[in-house]
């Protein structure tokens, strides 16, 4: 006997990854945008020096962004791809 | 993926096996989803009709799998186009069924059916409406949050997670007592004219507001604004939700009977539900940083970002339409006050086929 499956679903919209970067020119650059979620400075803050001092390089961009509900401007997107090679933000509470 | 799985048979013993082994339901018995089942309660209906698209699984939603989880939820085939509607609400991209899902506060969908289907589905819009004892009002609510579990993949404290969690995420399904209610219907109040309307809102859990001796409408509406003007609601955290009223017939009737309409009623909670702005500002917090104070007014209307926080009273919605006046409910005079998450709006859309 069959039931029908009650989490069927004909297409999950998968995220994608952005592709790898080819290569990175110099030291790599770590960039930190704060959610303003309680204590997610201090922990992407470590986790974004760590990287960076594991890797030989450094943190290069520190930002936040108004309210962790609210989504970043785009200037303040371009601003942080444009100064670091990989951004550590936000947490959940 | 695959429609279907086998099971031994249709029995409850085997449902619940099999249920426990897959991670399926919310831990009340399941009614097995059988072929037939699920085919009666489609009535005919496509079941490869995409409804939407639900997070944080972010799977297509179709009528099969729907119809599925009303079966597991014991629903009528008649209340099935109450599921659909409620469905296809909650996917529009403006009801953010992203954060409902995912959040840490306690926030269910709310499901409230107006019209003629009220009746005809044998939905309870008096005594209890939001309680037990209906099927109707039960295997809804329930239908939707097996939907939100099962296709959505809010599983508590995987997609879900909600910190307690709230017994409304069982089911949450109440309908609106038309003919208890002194003013248009509440679809036509948000501009929808239809025989038959679902709204889906993304709340707590009713708030109860008691008041069994006022006869008239600034009393009344005082004693309601008061279960909202707390420094630990959701308005005073994030500012400008939707909050719905859920308004006993007896305190409607009498607040009608000053000849108030709806748009009074909003107007009067508007100015009434406000608090000292330097309350607001601190919510009581002796060791609040200015950072954590900060980020909370980018949520805050420009105007009210620039005032120094003083005690000045300052409202907690930007409008009174924020404010969602619907009556249900029996006799009695009890009426709820059900603050929303976030600023999350609802959604009315006329009854599906």
């Amino acid at each position: 006997m069959k039931i029908v499956r009650p989490d069927f679903t004909p297409r999950l919209l998968e995220a994608h990854t952005r592709p790898m970067l080819p290569r990175i020119d110099g030291p790599i650059r770590v960039g930190i945008l704060h959610n303003r979620k309680q204590n997610a400075d201090v922990l992407i803050g470590r986790l974004a020096e760590n990287l960076a001092h594991d890797l030989g390089g450094e943190v290069s961009f520190v930002d936040a962004k108004d309210h962790a509900a609210i989504p970043a401007p785009v200037d303040l997107l371009d601003a942080a791809a444009a100064r670091a090679h990989i951004v550590f933000t936000g947490t959940g509470d | 993926m695959q429609r279907t799985v086998d099971i031994a048979d249709d029995s409850y013993e085997a449902m619940q096996r099999l249920a426990g082994e897959l991670g399926w339901g919310d831990g009340l018995p399941l009614v097995a989803p059988t072929e037939s089942r699920v085919d009666a309660m489609l009535a005919g209906r496509d079941p490869n009709h995409v409804l939407g698209v639900m997070p944080p699984r972010h799977a297509e939603v179709t009528n099969l799998a729907v119809a599925a989880n009303a079966v597991m939820a014991g629903c009528p085939p008649s209340v099935f186009p109450v599921v659909t509607t409620a469905i296809r609400a909650m996917c529009l991209s403006r009801f953010n069924l992203e954060g409902v899902q995912t959040t840490t506060h306690p926030v269910a969908p709310l499901v409230i059916v107006h019209g003629e289907i009220v009746d005809a589905g044998g939905f309870n819009a008096g005594s209890g409406t939001f309680g037990p004892g209906t099927i109707a009002n039960a295997t809804v609510g329930r239908a939707v949050r097996l939907c939100l579990l099962h296709i959505g993949g809010a599983r508590p404290g995987e997609g879900d997670q909600s910190t307690q969690g709230q017994p409304s995420k069982y089911a949450y399904c109440a309908a609106e007592n038309l003919p208890a209610t002194p003013w248009e219907p509440y679809p036509a109040s948000v501009g929808v004219y239809a025989a038959s309307a679902v709204t889906v809102a993304a709340h707590e859990n009713p708030h109860n507001v008691e008041n069994h001796v006022s006869g008239h409408a600034p009393s009344l509406l005082t004693t309601i604004a008061s279960v909202f003007t707390t420094i630990g609601t959701n308005n005073a955290w994030v500012h400008d939700g939707e909050v719905f009223i859920v308004m006993c017939p007896e305190h409607a009737q009498s607040i009608a009977g000053d000849g108030w309409t709806r748009r009074d009623i909003q107007d009067f909670l508007f100015n009434e539900s406000q608090l000292p702005l330097s309350r607001l500002h601190y919510l009581g917090y002796p060791d609040y940083t200015d950072d954590q104070r900060r980020a909370r007014l980018a949520m805050w209307p420009r105007w009210m970002r620039d005032l120094e926080p003083d005690d000045r009273r300052v409202p907690l919605v930007t409008e009174p339409s924020k404010f969602r006046i619907v009556v249900a409910g029996g006799a009695g005079k009890h009426s709820s006050v059900i603050p929303s998450w976030g600023q999350t709006v609802s959604v009315t859309l006329p009854l599906d086929e």
